[in-house]
């Protein structure tokens, strides 16, 4: 008996609660199956809750602490999806993480970092990021 | 494909925002600016509640929506309907020790999305669970309306038992009221969007 979701359409108003701050920026793309930028996306990490939308051209740019945990949590909305998609931002690689071990090589990298702190997340296509259900 | 459980999951913990995320007057659209919005003013309360029916205490609810003339207060709305100087439509409350919400606004109206189909009155609601997992972004619809049975955004929820749960009851002098159930996070956790 849940509610279910409705997609976040394009007039989601930022700077709802404070955007979080961190002394380091993670940044990437939102792209779609194409290859092209989705625009007005909303992402969010935890933890610590950060938020930023995308500009036009599908960039982003989120704060995340200097040192940062394993990896972050990543839930992203955008016009047209149904419902959120959740995947995780990997800043190292612990040998014994369930999810990545659990993975083959190819799709493990989709959930890699760069090593400056850049992610693109890929709605679709060949290199389409791995998304989480809960 | 199902993936081992991980009790240390990120996604079993969640943000919680605290006192300072929402003021007093953030919960009333009606108060935001020096006078009163045109439109119909409404309240819409109602309970947010876990699967297991716990309510969600203490938790950040956050609304957005058109004026009264169906024009979003926000730089891609091409509507040439007109904004309202009095009204932003943005607000934003924490559930109390119950798990209630509620919120003070006018009617939204319904709005064009291209020459030949109209959104019904809604409001977009966002909400945050005790788990990031259970993170919930939805639209609230009014009961009654004539544009629900066209609305494909209504109708992108195929089960209609669910797609009613969308909808409030209540009428403009007794208030609307519209409880939330968050679903998630499950036991198992798979590679894989829904
Ligand atoms: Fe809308």
């Amino acid at each position: 008996m849940t509610t279910p979701p409705q997609t976040i359409g394009p007039y989601f108003a930022p700077g709802l609660p404070p955007a979080g701050d961190g002394p380091a920026v993670l940044r990437g793309r939102v792209l779609d199956a194409a290859g092209a930028g989705v625009p007005d996306a909303l992402l969010e990490l935890w933890p610590p809750f950060a938020r930023a939308a995308t500009s036009p051209d599908g960039s982003y740019a989120l704060p995340v602490p200097a040192a940062p945990p394993p990896y972050l949590s990543l839930c992203l909305h955008a016009r047209g999806l149904p419902h959120p998609l959740f995947t995780r931002v990997y800043f190292t690689r612990p040998p014994d993480d369930p999810l990545l071990t659990a993975l083959p090589p190819a799709r493990r990298a989709t959930l890699l970092a760069s090593p400056g702190h850049r992610f693109d997340v890929h709605l679709g296509g060949a290199a389409e990021t791995v998304f989480l259900t809960f | 494909m199902a993936l081992p459980p991980d009790p240390e999951a990120a996604e079993l913990t969640g943000p919680l925002f605290g006192p300072a995320a929402a003021g007093p007057l953030d919960a009333d659209l009606t108060r935001q600016h020096a006078g009163r919005p045109l439109g119909e003013p409404v309240t819409v309360s109602g309970r947010v509640r876990d699967r297991r029916g716990r309510p969600v205490r203490g938790q950040l609810v956050e609304i957005w929506q058109a004026n009264a003339a169906g024009r979003y207060a926000h730089p891609a709305d091409r509507n040439p309907a007109p904004l309202d100087p009095n009204f932003t439509g943005t607000g934003r409350c924490l559930t109390d020790g119950e798990g209630r919400y509620r919120f003070t606004t006018v009617r939204p109206g319904a709005y064009p999305v291209d020459g030949v189909r109209w959104r019904p009155s809604h409001i977009h609601f966002s909400l945050f669970g005790t788990a990031f997992a259970q993170r919930l972004v939805t639209q609230m619809y009014f009961p009654g309306d004539p544009l629900l049975d066209r609305d494909g955004i209504h109708h992108a929820v195929r089960d209609p038992a669910a797609r009613a749960r969308l909808i409030a009851t209540g009428d403009p002098v007794r208030g609307y009221v519209w409880d939330v159930v968050l679903d998630g996070p499950c036991a198992t956790w798979t590679e894989g969007s829904r």
